[in-house]
Formats: C-alpha cells, sequence, structure tokens
C-alpha cells in the first residue's frame, strides 16, 4: 500500500487532469478519480517491469475513463456547465489570461474523439512515443499519424495556429 | 520528451487538484465494492437456500405450493447469480487491455447484460404466471388457502411487475451502450487505419 500512496502522490495531478478530459462534472468527476485509482490500487500486483510504470498506469487511466463514456451513454445530460479543475493557487506568476488558456485547452482536448484525445492527453503529461504506443497499444507510427491529426483539430478548436510551429 | 507544443504543455499542468481527499476516499469506496460483491453471493446463496428448503418442505409435506416456490427459487436465482458473477468479475482487467481492446470489453459486457435481461424478463414472467397458477390450484381445491398465500402471492407479483420494469428500463439504457461502442470502434478503427 505504500508503494501505491507513493504512485497517487507523484501521479496524482495528472490522473486527476487526464480524467478530467473524459468528464465535465466535478462531482462525477471526482467520483470516477476515485474509481480509477481503484482500478489502479487492484492492478498494481499485476506490474512485471517497474520500468513500464507510466505507460501501465495511464492505460488503466484511459481504459477506466473510456469504460465512464460508454456507461455515461446511459445517463441524461444534464451537466452541460464547464466544471474546469481549480488553478493552482499556490503559483504566484498564474494569471488570468493563463488560466483563460488551460480552460480553452481542456475544452478543446475534450472536443477531440477519444483516440485522439488519449494521445493527446499524453503527450501534455510529456510521455515520449514509445510510452504512448506501449499505454494504447499501437505502433509508434500509429502515434506519430494521430498526433499529427489531433494537432490540426487543435488548431482548429484553439484558434490559435501561432502555438503550433510547424 | 516529445515535440508537442511547450507552452500546451505549461497550459495543461496549470490545472491542480484537490488529491488528498480523493486518496481519503480510495479505502472507503475499495470496501463498499467488497462488500458489495459479497452482498450479492449472501443474495444468491441465501436464494439458492431457500429453494432447497421449499423442495424439502414440499417432499416432506406432500405440499404442492411449496414445491412450486422450490422451482422458482432454483431456475431463478441461479443463473442470475452466475450472470451478475461474470459481470462484477469481468469489471477487474483494466490494465490487460488496449483501449479498443476496452471497447471490445464493454461490448461483451453489453452482450452478457442483455443475457441477464432476458434471465431476468424469464424470472418475471415465472413469478406472475406461478402466482396465477397458486391462485387456480387453490380455486380447484389443490392447495388449501391460507392468510399467508395473499401476502405471498401479491409479493410475487409486486416483485414480478417491478423487475418487468427495471428490464424494460435496463434494455434501452443497454441499447445506447452498444450504440456506443460501435461509435467507439469506428473511431478507433478509422484512427488506426489512417496510420496503414
Amino acid at each position: 500500500m505504500a508503494r501505491f500512496e507513493e504512485i497517487a502522490a507523484e501521479f496524482g495531478p495528472a490522473i486527476a487532469r487526464i480524467v478530467a478530459s473524459y468528464e465535465r462534472n466535478e462531482a462525477t468527476r471526482q467520483d470516477l478519480t476515485q474509481e480509477v485509482l481503484v482500478a489502479i490500487y487492484k492492478s498494481l500486483p499485476a506490474l512485471r517491469d517497474p520500468s513500464r510504470l507510466r505507460p501501465f498506469l495511464f492505460r488503466i487511466v484511459h481504459n477506466r475513463c473510456l469504460d465512464h463514456v460508454i456507461r455515461d451513454a446511459n445517463k441524461p445530460k444534464m451537466d452541460l456547465l464547464n466544471d474546469a479543475l481549480p488553478g493552482r493557487e499556490d503559483d504566484p506568476h498564474q494569471s488570468f489570461m493563463g488560466r483563460e488558456r488551460s480552460d480553452r485547452l481542456l475544452e478543446a482536448v475534450r472536443a477531440l474523439e477519444i483516440p485522439y484525445r488519449q494521445v493527446v492527453t499524453l503527450l501534455l503529461e510529456d510521455m515520449s512515443y514509445a510510452e504512448i504506443a506501449d499505454a494504447l497499444g499501437i505502433s509508434i507510427s500509429n502515434v506519430g499519424v494521430r498526433v499529427n491529426r489531433a494537432k490540426a483539430q487543435l488548431k482548429l478548436l484553439l484558434n490559435h495556429h501561432e502555438r503550433f510551429p510547424r | 520528451m516529445n515535440d508537442f507544443p511547450v507552452e500546451l504543455k505549461n497550459d495543461w499542468t496549470l490545472q491542480n487538484v484537490e488529491f488528498q481527499a480523493l486518496t481519503r476516499r480510495l479505502r472507503r469506496g475499495d470496501s463498499w465494492w467488497q462488500l458489495l460483491l459479497f452482498v450479492s453471493a449472501v443474495v444468491a446463496l441465501f436464494g439458492v437456500a431457500a429453494g432447497v428448503w421449499f423442495a424439502s418442505v414440499a417432499i416432506r409435506e406432500h405440499d404442492l405450493f411449496y414445491g412450486l416456490a422450490a422451482v422458482t427459487m432454483l431456475t431463478a436465482v441461479p443463473p442470475a447469480a452466475l450472470a451478475e458473477f461474470r459481470a462484477r468479475r469481468s469489471a477487474l482487467q483494466w490494465h490487460d487491455r488496449t483501449p479498443e481492446g476496452m471497447v471490445g470489453h464493454a461490448l461483451q459486457r453489453v452482450e452478457a447484460t442483455a443475457r441477464l435481461l432476458r434471465i431476468a424478463f424469464v424470472n418475471a414472467l415465472v413469478l406472475l404466471v406461478l402466482a396465477a397458477v397458486v391462485w387456480v390450484f387453490v380455486l380447484l381445491g389443490f392447495i388449501a388457502q391460507n392468510p399467508s398465500l395473499v401476502f405471498i402471492t401479491l409479493l410475487w407479483i409486486a416483485f414480478g411487475l417491478a423487475t418487468l420494469g427495471w428490464v424494460r428500463w435496463r434494455t434501452g439504457a443497454n441499447f445506447r451502450e452498444r450504440e456506443r461502442c460501435h461509435r467507439l470502434l469506428r473511431e478507433f478503427s478509422a484512427a488506426t487505419s489512417a496510420a496503414l
């Protein structure tokens, strides 16, 4: 359990950010994050190679969230309000503009189809193409293709072409 | 680590979370899940035990009413309990599938749920038919009328009707889940075939 708590402390914010890309409603998001943690807790004994920890964890996060998306098809859509994650209050340099950009990015990521959303969220968590390929069970070349397509879609969604150097 | 725009990465990590509260809830949530699994096992065992007891009373006292109740319990509970156990067990392997495989697995779960719903539908009909048969036998004089019979058969009718209502609602939900799975599979297929 100590190992799990270390993992939760280190990867918790990243896990919550990925969960937020799947779920808008804050209360549902907290429940889903908890379910993701339960899934990780139950799956950890199956991790044979510690060097694969990040792909292992993020595969679980995406799988659990994907399952949520499938089950969520049953529920009426009443949570149209966007409950973005709170900003980092401990960061004195965080500006209103930065916060707004963060929210817009999250909305844009949510608008992507899931195969593209998955690669983008993992890229944003600074994973390499090889790690993403491992996490999603696809080839590195497929990661590249999905990244290019996702970038094109994000360009349109964010309307900030200058943020994507060619 | 990758060539994604650094500015976007910075915007992304500006999000923060109240993570401590979630870790505190983790153990409680895990215990709750284990409790649900335990309760469903106890309910299944209780149903089978009740069915066996009804059967023994029916044989010992040559009572048709208990015989019908035993047949109902023993035909209704084991298939439903087995289907529920399979559905719960299949939700544990989160690390072992790709996202696309995950959707395929969800589709299997949808089909398993459809089987469970068919079983529940048949069980509800069995209860309603049984209630009718019991009263036909009472009218024909094969079963002695007593006050508890009214209560028990009304309970069966209420449970049967409630189950039919639940089956109808859940069938619609299951249909929407199946549609969502097929849509996701199309999206994954398109994203994968783009690389070929």
